[in-house]
Parts: structure tokens; C-alpha cells; sequence
């Protein structure tokens, strides 16, 4: 598959500009992938991809208020979420009370496991 | 007597809005397994837009049934969901999954132009934006089926095979409604399920016909649909097993024949495939209920 680079505009008047890239088939696919790797938190009012090293532009077909969706999407953004470390505190706080407490350790820091790893677990 | 048999409003939110929650589930199962990372993305994105249209719509009937969208989504008993049988089966591969995001796509939005039209503005409100976010969902329905049925033959087979095996289950979605005659009488529902599966035959005939597909509307699959155990192992879905209508070719355009008969997802009879599933999507809810974040 060939890479696209992604252009977007942070707003109506600015210049379209590289923001990343794409790997697509073609550049349909490559505008309705792009939209969501790089827009789908309303990053730009407008996109478009270039095949790396070609001249074209390929801007996308959405209007300025559907890129990013129209629904609430607050909970995929980051600040979703601010405060954990205060809401952890205040369930340790309420455990505490009712004579809990979490004393497993926290989970080793790893790569995921991978598909073959998930299957041998389910089948024991 | 349940507030679905006597407003049978609720029971037309649920099914639209069952529907999009649980094949929004069956979407999200893609996350991280995606074909490539841009489509995971991109698919991620189409799933959690489903279950933000299921939120709306719950939003809408929490009034005419006194329960929050919370315990609308998560706090029901299997057989209170009314989604279509197509929406909760398994991912299988990625042809499938693709056939059946195609079909649905396609239906729901025949579904959603029609309510457009509907007499209660505050749906006709939440269709409009349902409808504008669909949009991009369509869109990429249709590049897959345009790229998957253009071969490679690999891809082509299991495209195809796919939609063979979600055809007749897609036609379920157009199962009748609970109380569909007095949804249409007051034009809450502009057209029956009947017409709206008609157009919508007719146009994904002439679209299969196009890319030489059409065979899988005869070769096509049966209807699932079977009697779902409760958690407590009582069977309480009764009446006979849903049989949609047949599909034919008539005067050089794909028609439904007959109607349906028995009871599919609509009146909440499911197929084995979705006790494990609620068991999932529910079991935080079940295990802390009432519980915020």
C-alpha cells in the first residue's frame, strides 16, 4: 500500500499543512481513513491527503462540522480523564471505611499479549 | 403489562436503539485485531458512534419508561433487548464483518430517511444528526464492498460469503414492530417495515446485480433466532421461530415474497450467540449497580 500524507486546517483561513500520513490503497480509501486516524477529535475544519512525492491533493469530502462527529464525544478526549488519581483516592477512602483494601499488586507493565498468547489462555 | 405494549414508541426506540448498541459492541470486539491500524482506527471510530446513536435514542424513551439510559442499555434482561438477530453475531472475519456492516448501514439508512418524515419532532431531531454521523459510516461500507467485491479472489469469496451468510438476517431487521399498526396510523413510523425492506431490497438487488453478487440473495442463508435461556436458565421467549420472507426476482428487480411469521429479535428472541455477549456488556453494570464515574 502506498503512504499518504495527511494535510489538515486548524481553522477556515489557514494553509493546508502535513499533520501525518496514511497508509491506503488509494486515495479514496486514504481520505476515509484519514478523517478518523487524524480528525475524528476535531483537529481541522478541513483535510486532504497527497500520495508521498506526488503533487495531487485530494481534499475530503466532509463539511467543517461533520469532521469529528456531531455527537458528545467528550469521553474519548484525554482531559476524560482528569482527576482518576482524586477518584482513586476517594474509592481507597470509601473501601478503607467499609474495611477494604486493594492489596494485589498492580499488574506488571508489558506489551499486550498477543493473539496466539490470548488464544492459549482461553483454551487452558 | 410493560410500557412497550402500551406506548408501542418504546418499543420502536429500543429496537433502533438495541440495534446500534449491540452491533456497536460487535465492532469494538475489532479494536486492536483491525486489518491494518488505520481501518482499526477508523472502525474504533464507527463503533463508538453507534453506541452514542443507542444513547440517544434510550435518552428519548427514559421518559416513557421511567429508566435512565444507563439502565436502559445495561440493565435489561436478555430478552428485553429487541435488537435484529444480525447485529449479535460474532465478527467471524473480516469479509463478514464487512458484508454486515454493508447491509445494516444500507437499512438503517432507508429506516432513518423514512423517520425523517415521522410525526414526534423530537425524534425527527435525533434522526437528523443520527443520519449527518451515518453518513461516513455509509461511506465506508461502501468502499469496502466496492474494493472487496473488485477482487482479489480471496477477498471477493469471503466477501461474498459473508453476505450469503448475513442476507437473511438483514432482512430481519424489517421484522415487524410491536404495535407497528398504531406506529403508522399516528405517523410516528411513516411507512410500514414491509415498504421500507422493499426499497431497500430493491436497491442493494440492482447494487449486487452491479458487481455481478446477486446470487447471494438466492444462496442465502436462514434466519437465526432461537429460544435464549435467562441467567437463571428459565426459558420465557415463546412463540414460533422467525421465517422472513423469501427473496425473488420479479420483472428485472430484486422483491421480498410472503411476510414474515413467528417471532424474531423485534419481540426479544435471540440466537445463542447473545447470552455471552450480554453477560459481557452488562456484567459491570450487574456487578455495581447504579454505580458513576
Amino acid at each position: 500500500m502506498d503512504v499518504w500524507d495527511v494535510l489538515g486546517k486548524r481553522s477556515p483561513s489557514d494553509q493546508f499543512v502535513v499533520v501525518g500520513g496514511v497508509k491506503a490503497a488509494d486515495a479514496d480509501m486514504a481520505l476515509l481513513l484519514a478523517r478518523e486516524t487524524h480528525f475524528r477529535h476535531k483537529e481541522g475544519v478541513a483535510y486532504a491527503v497527497r500520495r508521498r512525492g506526488d503533487g495531487e491533493v485530494h481534499q475530503g469530502p466532509y463539511p467543517e462540522d461533520l469532521i469529528g462527529g456531531l455527537t458528545d464525544r467528550s469521553y474519548r478526549r484525554q482531559e476524560a480523564y482528569a482527576g482518576v488519581g482524586a477518584k482513586l483516592k476517594r474509592v481507597q477512602a470509601e473501601m478503607s471505611r467499609r474495611g477494604m483494601v486493594i492489596d494485589r499488586p498492580r499488574p506488571p507493565v508489558r506489551r499486550s499479549a498477543s493473539h496466539a498468547e490470548r488464544e492459549a489462555e482461553r483454551s487452558g | 403489562m410493560g410500557p412497550e405494549a402500551e406506548d408501542p414508541r418504546v418499543a420502536m426506540l429500543l429496537s433502533l436503539a438495541d440495534d446500534e448498541l449491540v452491533l456497536g459492541h460487535r465492532h469494538a470486539e475489532w479494536t486492536g485485531w483491525a486489518p491494518h491500524l488505520e481501518e482499526d482506527l477508523a472502525f474504533s471510530s464507527i463503533a463508538q458512534d453507534e453506541m452514542a446513536h443507542a444513547r440517544l435514542l434510550y435518552g428519548l424513551a427514559g421518559p416513557l419508561t421511567g429508566r435512565n439510559e444507563d439502565e436502559l442499555a445495561f440493565g435489561r434482561r436478555p430478552e428485553e433487548y429487541r435488537n435484529a438477530v444480525l447485529c449479535e453475531r460474532p465478527n467471524g472475519d473480516w469479509g463478514y464483518t464487512m458484508a454486515r456492516q454493508y447491509l445494516y448501514d444500507t437499512a438503517d439508512a432507508v429506516r432513518l430517511e423514512a423517520l425523517e418524515g415521522s410525526s414526534w419532532p423530537e425524534l425527527v431531531e435525533l434522526v437528523n444528526v443520527i443520519r449527518l454521523e451515518e453518513r461516513y459510516h455509509l461511506d465506508h461500507a461502501r468502499a469496502w464492498f466496492d474494493r472487496l467485491a473488485a477482487g482479489p479472489l480471496e477477498g471477493r469469496t469471503r466477501f461474498a460469503t459473508g453476505l450469503a451468510v448475513a442476507m437473511a438476517e438483514a432482512v430481519a431487521l424489517f421484522e415487524p414492530l410491536p404495535g407497528e399498526d398504531r406506529l403508522v396510523d399516528g405517523g410516528t413510523l411513516p411507512r410500514s417495515s414491509e415498504e421500507l425492506l422493499s426499497e431497500w431490497l430493491g436497491a442493494l438487488g440492482q447494487t449486487l446485480e452491479a458487481a455481478s453478487l446477486d446470487y447471494v440473495l438466492e444462496h442465502h442463508g436462514p434466519v437465526g433466532g432461537e429460544m435464549v435461556p435467562t441467567s437463571s436458565g428459565e426459558i420465557v421467549a415463546e412463540g414460533e421461530e422467525l421465517r422472513a420472507p423469501g427473496l425473488v426476482r420479479r420483472e428485472g428487480a430484486w422483491v421480498h415474497e410472503g411476510g414474515f411469521a413467528g417471532a424474531g429479535g423485534r419481540q426479544g428472541r435471540h440466537s445463542e450467540d447473545f447470552l455471552p455477549l450480554w453477560e459481557e456488556m452488562t456484567g459491570l453494570h450487574r456487578a455495581h449497580p447504579g454505580a458513576g464515574w
